[in-house]
């Protein structure tokens, strides 16, 4: 099977500017692979003119501190986030949405610019950088570098706002006062590991320890619609908040009410409602058990 | 003992480990071509035209079949002996297609990319046709002819049977409790790691050889030799190294179309199919919808039983009435039921096609069954064990229904043993949880057949022979489908003559050297052709020793044949080794130190088993955890360990997903396989295998080789049941739908909320 009319593997980013800013035909980026081939065959991507192998571009492989934000090279992948321990520390939500992300031979092959030009509704960074207001750098195939906010990128079921030879160069998250803000991500898939999610939700919160409130929540559920939901009116539950149990309960029990709104006929709907109670609770106690020391009413009898 | 019993290593597994082992796909031939097949997208349609001319105009493309330019013959796939009376109603390809994945045409080309290019330009014009997909409906249309070409036989019900003892209605009049259930179970797939694939070669003189990793030689000879209305003996099949197989490559597929590919091209062709079509267009496990009844007196003896059982064979119709029949066979072969009956019925729907799979039948009706009697425990309000332990068979009972005796069956040791191993009684009264995840506990018994005896003709046939360099040499028709067949025999033929198994040769089947045998199937490998190889073994070991006493100069009672040596009961030093001796007979024997042993049984002892399992259940995700498995099984002696153990770990895990996972999911309004790959299809991933702890009950079959049973299919068949009947433990629930996926599990939770409001 070929998988292209014509293949190039660019050692860098200025070879691969001058292999396409004067190329006619569709041009597709291809880096970790893992959902290429699989694309191909089954009709979700037709072939290319021209793929372009990003694997090799040094450039586009990196995680970045700034003082403001970090900085995460589009070809970065999924294992090497895991290893940052410094994002780690930052991002929990972050970490957790790519720790579930396949198999490790995927972590190992997948992309965070992948996981965003891929723009698949089950994508599990992309509640995350949702939450997040992650920023996109795009470089244009006439070598324009230009910046967009993730929810102007990722439009809909695998569509993107990326144009002809637009390549995702960087992802730039902005930095959260690390003694302020929690984040947690869960998902749910039809087993329990190596799966797509059915439904996934992070949920991003600027905490005061010594009032126990809520200041701020950003809370987004993915594999609902094309694109990731914001659930506002779920975030208003939440925000200028003491955390207890109270708070646990009226949040959770919001949940379902925002599926109900999000697919009204879907046959996944009745489902969905609830698992969601199930995410929110496991969000919850990743965010506050530690430091709250409220722990699950659901303890199994040992 | 010296190899029975032992762990031996599985002769396939370097060369496996090492990948240095050809399977088929492997193979080159000098010429040799690729197919691709083109299938149907609609569930039913006629095809009103085909246009091959853009495909034709690839270069490289060399020919290009469907039902234009291949024969109408017709046959059945499920048949296994020349001659069998099955109804045909499959040909190489249809003017008709009646599912979503049946075969429309083929190209053959130069390379696979090329045909598989070829085939997507390959413009068929459908008429679309009426398509039932739902085993109720299509069962509720009997009789009504739903093709309006009348293609061969396209009419349900396929089969209508009845089996009957006792005094049924008498005894559920005097029930103290009658226990109903619906139980339905789900169309599976088997997910060999090697798709199915065949590689045909048109020979010089005609014939056709067929290399493919099949489960039957013959059966693929015979059908191969009937699709092509050619003589059987024009065709020869060698079985390729297998990579999986579970019942999946039980039936020749591809084995047919291959061998008309090659005969018209005169050219090798080599067909293999994708993920897609292994799951969507060979054959699946038949889905069944039962009925159950069971009348119980105050004690918990079941008094009787009454079921109905429908099984979907999908769009053809293989062997749809022969997995019902088996369903039937083991209804009296595990408790002891006196008054029963089971009427069965086999349908067609639009849908893929059934066949053997792992535990045929059983799977079924073990799932129906044994679901049951754990709602019936409930609400006896006793506890599951003690109601099995009240009804279970005994061994040396006879089958009420004129089968064949249960043999040595140690059912009820099994269930003892497990439950005392497993802590039965603490954890099944260990409080559920009252939060947001439930524990359960639940069991469930099985038994599955030995070969064919009792139901179909069985035999099976050796030759072994001591060769000139001291070795031994088996020649029967086997199939090792990767779980050690070869191996297994190599032990048994070792420990009868008194050689080690490094000694022993095991090829595998070729019609073109061995004599007729049923191939891998019915559980009876290891019990009928291990008997064969024990007795044959026997016999030639008698052989040597006669031709020693010639070289002792003695009696053949007073000599000894032990690794590999021949010595003299009354000591001394002389030593012959094997090889010695094959030199000694060459020049000194008036014969060849050879035999041919053909061997029928008469018997068909089942096997048995009982699994205990721990679960975890989200009652909110609806996702469930298997925490912890124990099966007992009774096999008799165990020939090797390691490899019984294996068996039964990989049955465990076939049948996790088969209660928990596994569908191909036909949606219901357009008849497409949901399930059509392995991120839509999901098997258990290793991370979520439990703890397994696996425990034989050693008592030895008089009639198996060295009391030897069969352990391959029974190895999967308690565990979805068990699984169910935990979860429904944890959750107070009757979910009787399998898989229990977590949609499933979800509903039945908000139904019984809304029950207990209401």
């Amino acid at each position: 099977m070929t998988l292209a009319r014509d293949i190039a593997s660019p050692a860098s980013l200025k070879e691969l500017s001058h292999l396409i800013s004067n190329r006619d035909g569709r041009i597709l980026f291809v880096c970790g692979a893992t959902d290429f081939i699989i694309d191909l065959k089954i009709g979700h991507l037709s072939k290319p003119d021209l793929a372009v192998d990003i694997s090799r571009l040094p450039e586009l492989s990196f995680i970045e501190s700034d003082t403001d934000c970090f900085r995460i090279g589009a070809a970065t992948s999924f294992t090497r986030i895991l290893q940052d321990a410094v994002l780690g520390r930052h991002f929990n939500c972050l970490v957790k949405a790519v720790e579930v992300i396949g198999s490790v031979q995927i972590r190992n092959r997948g992309t965070i610019g992948g996981n965003i030009a891929t723009a698949s509704p089950c994508g599990d960074t992309l509640p995350v950088l949702w939450c997040l207001d992650a920023e996109v750098s795009i470089l244009g195939k006439d070598g324009q570098l230009r910046k967009a906010p993730i929810d102007e990128v990722i439009l809909g079921d695998r569509q993107t706002c990326l144009g002809n030879g637009d390549l995702i160069t960087e992802v730039k998250i902005p930095k959260l006062n690390n003694g302020s803000h929690l984040s947690a991500f869960q998902k749910v898939g039809r087993r329990g590991v190596m799966t797509i999610s059915k439904l996934n939700l992070c949920a991003v919160v600027k905490y005061d320890e010594s009032s126990n409130r809520i200041d701020a929540a950003r809370v987004a559920a993915g594999s609902i619609g094309g694109i990731p939901l914001r659930l506002t009116s779920a975030e208003q539950i939440l925000e200028r908040r003491r955390v207890d149990r109270e708070l646990i309960r009226d949040f959770v029990d919001h949940l379902p009410v925002m599926i109900d709104q999000a697919i009204p006929g879907r046959i996944s709907r009745p489902y969905k409602r609830h698992a969601i109670k199930g995410l929110g609770e496991d969000v919850m106690h990743d965010l506050f058990a530690e430091k709250t020391g409220l722990q699950r009413e659901d303890a199994v009898p040992a | 003992m010296t190899y029975i019993g032992t762990s031996l290593p599985i002769s396939s597994g370097t060369p496996k480990a090492s990948g240095s082992l050809a399977y088929t796909g492997d193979m080159k031939l000098d010429r040799m071509l690729h197919a691709k097949l083109l299938l149907s997208p609609h569930p039913h349609a006629k095809i009103k035209s085909i246009d091959t001319a853009k495909a034709a105009a690839v270069p490289g493309v060399i020919a290009i079949f469907s039902h234009e330019n291949t024969p109408a013959t017709y046959y059945n796939s499920a048949l296994w002996i020349a001659e069998q009376d099955f109804v045909p109603d499959e040909r190489l390809f249809s003017p008709v297609v009646r599912f979503v994945g049946d075969r429309v045409a083929a190209v053959v080309a130069a390379d696979e990319a090329t045909a598989e290019h070829a085939a997507a330009l390959i413009e068929v014009d459908y008429e679309e046709l009426p398509a039932v997909f739902d085993i109720e409906e299509a069962f509720a249309a009997r009789n009504v002819s739903r093709d309006p070409e009348t293609l061969p036989i396209y009419e349900n019900p396929i089969s209508d049977m009845t089996v009957e003892y006792g005094n049924t209605d008498e005894a559920f009049a005097r029930a103290h409790l009658v226990v109903e259930d619906r139980v339905k179970t789900p169309k599976t797939h088997h997910c060999a790691i090697e798709n199915h694939v065949c590689l045909a070669v048109a020979e010089r003189d005609g014939s056709i050889t067929v290399h493919t990793p099949c489960q039957s030689v013959f059966a693929v000879k015979f059908i191969v030799a009937k699709a092509l209305s050619l003589p059987d003996d024009r065709i020869r099949v060698i079985k390729a190294p297998t990579g999986g197989s579970f019942g999946g490559k039980s039936e020749p597929v591809l084995e047919p179309l291959c061998a008309f590919f090659s005969r018209v091209t005169k050219r090798p062709v080599m067909l293999q199919l994708d993920r897609y079509g292994s799951i969507v267009s060979t054959r699946t496990r038949n889905a069944a919808v039962g009925r159950v009844k069971t009348a119980f007196d105050k004690d918990g003896k079941i008094l009787a039983r009454d079921i109905q059982a429908i099984g979907d064979a999908g769009a053809y119709r293989s062997g749809g009435n022969m997995v019902v029949g088996a369903m039937a066979r083991r209804l009296g072969r595990l408790y002891k039921i006196g008054n029963q009956r089971f009427r069965g019925w086999s349908v067609y729907t639009n849908t893929p096609i059934g066949g053997a799979y792992r535990g045929y039948g059983s799977s079924q009706i073990h799932a129906i069954t044994e679901i049951n009697l754990e709602h019936a425990a409930r609400r006896l309000g006793m506890d599951p064990v003690e109601l099995r332990l009240k009804n279970l068979v005994e061994p040396f009972d006879d089958d009420p229904a004129g089968g064949p005796s249960v043999g040595n069956a140690r059912i009820i040791e099994c269930v003892k043993e497990g439950a005392e191993a497993f802590d039965w009684k603490n954890k099944r009264n260990r409080p559920r949880g009252d939060g947001r995840r439930k524990r359960g506990v639940g069991m469930s018994c099985a038994t599955h057949g030995n070969g064919h005896f009792g139901a179909y003709p069985e035999n099976a046939a050796a030759t072994l022979s001591l060769r000139d360099d001291g070795g031994l040499h088996l020649v029967s028709p086997l199939h090792d489908l990767g779980c050690g067949t070869v191996t297994i025999m190599r032990q048994i033929v070792a420990e009868a003559v008194g050689a080690s198994p490094e000694m022993v040769a095991v090829p595998e089947a070729d019609t073109g050297t061995c004599a007729f045998d049923p191939g891998s199937r019915a559980s009876r490998v290891t019990y009928i052709v291990g008997e064969c190889a024990q007795e044959a073994s026997l016999m030639l070991k008698a052989k040597i020793l006669e031709v020693a006493a010639l070289a002792f100069n003695s009696s053949p009672d007073d000599l000894t044949l032990k690794d590999n040596q021949i010595r003299s009961n009354y000591g001394g030093d002389r030593r012959m080794s094997l090889r010695e001796l094959a030199g000694f007979a060459r020049q000194r024997s008036p014969e060849d130190i050879s035999v041919t042993h053909h061997f029928k049984p008469r018997a068909n002892p089942g096997s048995y088993a009982a699994c205990f399992v721990e679960v975890e259940v989200d009652t909110l995700t609806g996702l469930t955890r298997v925490m912890d498995v124990l099966a007992v099984h009774d096999i008799g002696q165990p020939i090797n360990l390691t490899l019984a153990e294996g068996q039964v770990h990989g049955g465990i895990h076939m049948g996790i997903g088969y209660a928990l996972l596994e569908d191909l999911d036909i949606d219901p309004d357009t008849g497409q396989t949901k399930g059509n790959s392995l991120s839509r299809y999901q098997v258990l991933n290793a991370p979520e295998m439990p703890r397994v702890q696996v425990l034989f009950v050693e008592s030895k079959e008089t009639t198996g080789p060295y009391g030897g049973k069969a352990l391959g299919e029974v190895a999967t068949v308690p565990m979805a049941p068990a699984i169910v009947n935990a979860v429904n433990h944890a959750l107070g629930t009757e979910l009787t739908e399998l898989p229990l996926t977590p949609e499933r599990v979800v509903a039945g939770l908000v139904e019984q909320d809304e029950l207990d409001q209401a």
